[in-house]
């Protein structure tokens, strides 16, 4: 897949930006704050519909916006690929939503210039960034593991996203029925929700499960070519609901069990303590738990492993390479593992990186691909 | 409001009431205000005579909880329609969209929400009690659960038909399928799947 043109309005501290992108490989460069960063998350916002690290719609609007550009704050972002089954192009704007006086910041999408739902455009453009912040799903929350998941599934199928977003609502019903009842909770009023909980959460786990099949030997080969072997990388689902047998298993009858071994307990604490939405990943190096005993180097590799077997995963369930996107990416790593990613990257269509100066990649990668200077929001000339 | 201290308390409480209305925001409520403001003194006055008479004329029917003129509805008294069919639905406006098919010939019962625990919305505060009362009163043979196709709408229904089992009513929801002058390629999966799932012959 290969991003031909990106258009930002009022994006970051980017006024207007129309950049034309070709195959192979582009170095973004410039100084801290000139708007590397945020080109890269320009492009995957178009392929999730999100930002990987603004906490609220209204970050990514230009600060500088001014009432001479228009009675509202927007920003308006656009991409045109070539993708394996043609061209593509995808636009968000973030924008108050026009039915309404009261002032609620919306995102919209169009897909070929038809309105569709975020839901619709998740994953159309693909990729895979890799930042230095990937290190925080190897050492960081359970949360952030899971979210790892997700969001690749959701770019490998859309149906992935709609399961996930019912269940959420289901959680928070069922949650909301507890608070209210706690231990009195009428059976005939919980029934619906459990009967929910179980089915959606099953599908959820069962699709994690059979994705994580693929990934988890994919991760662990990563693993060893970045390192040069010696370490046995591990990586397993680990459910809230206890031990998977197989991808075969009744993962809806173990629900149910637990759901029913909790009883009160689990009605009492007016939370629903299982599911996975509770569920984590578990990594270990030759057996040893990988967050509480590796070393920061070796987190940093398995963080990297990850993302390099995300991008496989991708090509695997599509057939489609997704553009590479990395993000200050070489900062720590040694020779070997930088050359390692750099080659990976290397094998896709088109590879985005950032860096403050275009030395810090070696020369014949430089050579190869096309050098863009970043400065104050622009692309200097 | 800012200026609200240069301005007549008047205006103010208009802006104030109107905002209070879905769909209308501070901006509108004023653009509102000050066309009246402008409007001619009888068509005022006409709008403050029609929404007065509003509720005044206006009475919740006690057997089906419709909205209507008179009590029993016209819908609950009309002797062309079939007592024993009886539709739920959310709310009055679904109803009404059900009328408009001019396809149904059953009698109505509106629930006056759906299920939602996070909204405080449980089964004691729609109209169930009395749905399930008045269908072994009138002796009904059909429940039409028209909720809405989403979660909620899902676990009202779900919860009704459960106070069902057993009787000699049978329930049916309302089928789910793909819209008419739609895509197939555009249907999501969920819908394109219930369509499938629920096909009849052709």
């Amino acid at each position: 897949m290969i991003l031909r043109r990106l258009q930002l309005q009022h994006f970051r501290n980017y006024r207007r930006l129309d950049l034309s992108l070709e195959e192979g490989v582009t170095v973004l460069y410039g100084s801290n704050g000139a708007g590397k960063t945020n080109i890269l998350e320009a492009v995957f916002a178009l392929a999730t519909t999100k930002s990987f690290r603004a906490r609220t719609d209204r970050e990514l609007i230009d600060r500088r916006f001014e009432p001479l550009d228009g009675p509202f704050p927007f920003a308006r972002l656009s991409g045109e690929a070539d993708t394996a089954r043609g061209t593509l192009s995808v636009e968000m704007i973030i924008g108050l939503d026009g039915a309404t006086d009261a002032p609620v910041l919306r995102k919209r999408f169009r897909l070929d210039g038809t309105a569709r739902k975020a839901v619709d455009v998740v994953g159309r453009l693909k990729a895979v960034l890799f930042s230095p912040v990937d290190v925080d799903i190897v050492t960081g929350s359970p949360s952030l593991r899971r979210r790892f998941v997700d969001l690749m599934l959701c770019q490998v199928d859309s149906s992935y996203l709609r399961l996930l977003q019912s269940y959420t609502r289901v959680v928070q019903q069922r949650n909301a029925a507890l608070s209210r009842f706690g231990a009195r909770m009428p059976a005939q009023q919980l029934d619906f929700w459990d009967q929910r909980l179980m089915a959606d959460g099953s599908e959820i786990i069962g699709r994690r499960l059979e994705m994580m099949e693929w990934l988890g030997p994919c991760a662990a080969e990563m693993y060893m070519r970045l390192s040069g072997g010696g370490e046995a990388f591990a990586i397993e689902y680990v459910s809230s609901l206890g031990e998977i047998e197989g991808l075969n298993a009744d993962v809806q009858n173990l629900f149910s069990q637990r759901l029913r071994a909790l009883g009160t307990k689990g009605l009492e604490q007016r939370l629903t303590l299982v599911g996975p939405h509770r569920d984590d990943l578990s990594m270990t190096l030759d057996g040893v738990p990988l967050p509480s005993f590796g070393s920061r180097g070796q987190h940093r590799t398995a963080a990297l492993a990850m993302r390099m077997a995300e991008a496989a995963y991708i090509l695997h369930r599509t057939g489609e390479r997704p553009i590479m996107l990395l993000d200050e990416a070489l900062g720590e790593l040694d020779d070997r593992r930088r050359d390692h990613l750099l080659d990976f990257t290397a094998s896709h269509p088109q590879v985005l990186l950032t860096g403050t100066t275009a030395d810090l990649f070696p020369q014949d990668f430089r050579r190869r691909g096309a050098l863009i200077h970043v400065e104050g929001g622009a692309i200097a000339a | 409001m800012n200026e609200s201290s240069s301005r007549p308390r008047s205006i103010d409480r208009a802006v104030t009431e109107l905002a209070r209305l879905p769909g209308i925001g501070p901006k509108t409520a004023q653009r509102l205000t000050y066309h009246l403001l402008r409007s001619s003194g009888d068509q005022v006055l006409v709008l403050a005579e029609a929404l007065r008479n509003l509720k005044e004329g206006v009475v919740t029917c006690s057997v089906c909880f419709n909205m209507s003129d008179r009590n029993p509805c016209h819908i609950c008294e009309s002797p062309d329609r079939d007592h024993a069919v009886i539709c739920v639905v959310e709310n009055l406006l679904d109803l009404v969209a059900i009328e408009r098919t001019a396809r149904f010939r059953g009698v109505y019962h509106v629930l006056h929400g759906a299920i939602s625990p996070m909204d405080g919305i449980g089964p004691d505060e729609l109209r169930i009690r009395e749905l399930v009362q008045r269908a072994k009163d009138t002796s009904a043979t059909e429940v039409i659960l028209a909720t809405n196709p989403n979660l909620e709408g899902d676990a009202t229904a779900t919860y009704i038909a459960r106070l069902f089992e057993g009787s000699d009513i049978a329930v049916t929801r309302l089928a789910r399928g793909l819209p008419v002058g739609g895509d197939l390629e555009y249907a999501d999966e969920v819908t394109l799947g219930n369509a499938l799932a629920g096909r009849s012959s052709a």
